[in-house]
């Protein structure tokens, strides 16, 4: 069983390094009021070090993502636009 | 101020980043990590501006707004470049064929079957090509499938001279796949002074060919071998090209590969898997991991780099050119696979050798193994994909930038969807990108290829090569 402080790792990078883990072993996650809890079916070294990488890069993912939310949004909304320009031009 | 972009690992410690409108950068995760602490305040002068330049770093709140308008106006054009109705005209004129291949993707009838049974009916060749000319624009491309077409040569003659009256001498360019194996010089005449170019099958070394593509009482490989030389002899070397589909047996030899181009004098070599689909997946010929599949493509590029270091001729390779040309050549479009939305419909109309008319060669795939379901956008007489929901709900999910899995994944604006192989692993057309054959396919390629580009000098020279050839 592999523990993980909730204060470090959010759900979502938890539930998204879990899902491309997938290929490499079946998991479980379970959670206590401040840890989440994973268990893995492959529990061998690389196993284990290919769920250290995935929660690295989502931790990234998610520490990049914080800054650039609000702008995500502004472009959905531009894109949204300049299709509807570019149909009505065509 | 940073705008928005998606990222994943290379083999070392750069990341490979990039966002909507389709730029991209190679980083070192140094760079991201200060990124995510402290912003882009800190970064070296030159990085900035590098990246400011792929839209990735906006200078001013006024940059900002500059930087969203240009990253949504990239994406849009992305978007309707990709929407675009240009179809390939499949036609499928048999289904019947000579080989009993072990992997064959779409099954097939034997050669004895019934006529009535597995042909198109000659009298339907002239609504065939008046519903091409109705949905398609000049110049409209062919493509003759099987079965082995050959087996009905004539049907093959009257589809070309109907579109010849019908679409116009100069306006159509027909391309056959086939075997081979019937190539005679009644073929290689007709073919002489028309639009036609053919496309093969060769999977390595005669063992090998001959272990999969099955030719009973005969030798395949020796059939195509033959087929290929007259092609090149007497029509010239463009008009003849060869798919290889890896198998186990081809695995460990992609020297194997080399050698019979180098024999066939073939110069572009074109390797994909095993089809997930239908009865190449039942035959259990492709059970090998994709570990396995990118060990190979990995020896085959470094072949491929030593031949040419040898003075050999630039041997390429098209799937590797084409997932390069996805990130490296924004206008680049023209596969089907690699588009969101997907090129199902959009990309090819398949016309079957019983009238009906599918969205893709997948679907007619996935149609012979699921008789119970109806994946058919009508007929040559009757041709409707609104009146049939499946078509509605596959193109509706196709756009990948929205699925789950693949919108954090910086190969996202490069790569595609192919809902028929996701109905055909999971039962839907989106499904788990964990465990679909298409996303650790096309991933790996755009991973392995880009790593070594940036990582490889002489590997990058090849791949440039390709790309400009």
């Amino acid at each position: 069983m592999r523990y993980l402080d909730k204060e470090r790792y959010s759900e979502w990078v938890v539930r998204q390094a879990l899902y491309w883990l997938t290929p490499t072993t079946r998991w479980r996650l379970d959670e206590t009021e401040n840890q989440w809890a994973v268990a893995l079916d492959d529990d061998s070294y690389s196993a284990q070090a290919e769920l250290d990488r995935l929660l690295n890069d989502f931790l990234l993912r998610e520490r990049i993502g914080r800054r650039t939310e609000t702008t995500r949004s502004a472009i959905a909304d531009a894109v949204i636009r300049s299709i509807q320009q570019r149909l009505s031009e065509s | 101020m940073m705008l928005p972009f998606n990222l994943e690992p290379l083999s070392d410690s750069r990341y490979f980043i990039s966002n909507l409108a389709g730029f991209h950068r190679v980083v070192a995760r140094e760079t991201l990590e200060l990124l995510a602490e402290q912003g882009d305040g800190v970064l070296d002068a030159g990085i900035k501006q590098d990246l400011a330049r792929g839209l990735f770093l906006a200078d001013s709140s006024a940059g900002e707004e500059a930087g969203v308008a240009a990253l949504a106006s990239g994406y849009a054009r992305r978007l309707t470049r990709d929407l675009a109705f240009r179809p390939t005209f499949m036609i499928v004129p048999t289904l019947r064929c000579d080989h009993t291949c072990r992997y064959c993707q779409v099954s097939r009838a034997a050669l004895g079957a019934a006529h009535s049974d597995y042909d198109l009916d000659a009298r339907r060749i002239p609504q065939v090509i008046d519903l091409i000319a109705r949905l398609g624009t000049a110049p409209y491309k062919l493509e003759i499938q099987g079965g082995e077409p050959l087996v009905r040569f004539d049907l093959v003659q009257a589809i070309y001279d109907e579109a010849e009256a019908r679409l116009g001498a100069t306006d159509f360019e027909v391309v056959i796949t086939t075997s081979l194996s019937l190539l005679d010089d009644t073929i290689l005449d007709w073919a002489r002074g028309r639009r036609v170019v053919f496309s093969t099958s060769v999977d390595g070394t005669e063992v090998v060919h001959n272990r999969n593509r099955i030719l009973p009482g005969d030798n395949a490989y020796q059939r195509v071998k033959r087929g290929i030389r007259a092609i090149q002899r007497q029509l010239g070397p463009d008009r003849v090209a060869a798919v290889t589909t890896v198998t186990k047996d081809l695995l460990a030899h992609p020297e194997a590969l080399i050698e019979a181009s180098q024999e066939l004098g073939l110069t572009e070599l074109f390797v994909r898997p095993v089809s997930p689909y239908g009865f190449a997946q039942k035959s259990g010929t492709g059970t090998y991991s994709f570990d396995d599949y990118m060990a190979f493509y990995d020896r085959l590029l470094s072949l491929i780099i030593a031949h040419e270091a040898a003075g050999g001729q630039l041997l390429s390779e098209y799937s590797g050119k084409i997932h390069l040309q996805r990130v490296f050549q924004p206008d680049f479009n023209g596969y089907a696979d690699l588009k969101s939305p997907s090129g199902f419909l959009l990309d090819c109309v398949l016309i079957n050798y019983d009238g009906k008319v599918f969205g893709s060669d997948e679907a007619r795939m996935l149609q012979r193994v699921n008789p119970e379901l109806d994946l058919s956008c009508g007929t040559v007489d009757h041709f409707d994909p609104a009146a049939n929901p499946v078509y509605h709900k596959i193109l509706k999910e196709s756009l990948n930038a929205v699925h789950p899995g693949c919108e954090q994944c910086a190969y996202q604006p490069f790569c595609g969807t192919d809902p028929c192989q996701g109905i055909s692993e999971q039962g839907e057309p989106v499904g788990d990108k964990s465990r679909s054959a298409f996303c650790q396919y096309h991933k790996r390629m755009f991973s392995y290829l880009i790593d070594r580009y940036y990582r490889d000098p002489e590997a990058r020279s090849v791949m440039e090569s390709w790309c400009h050839a």
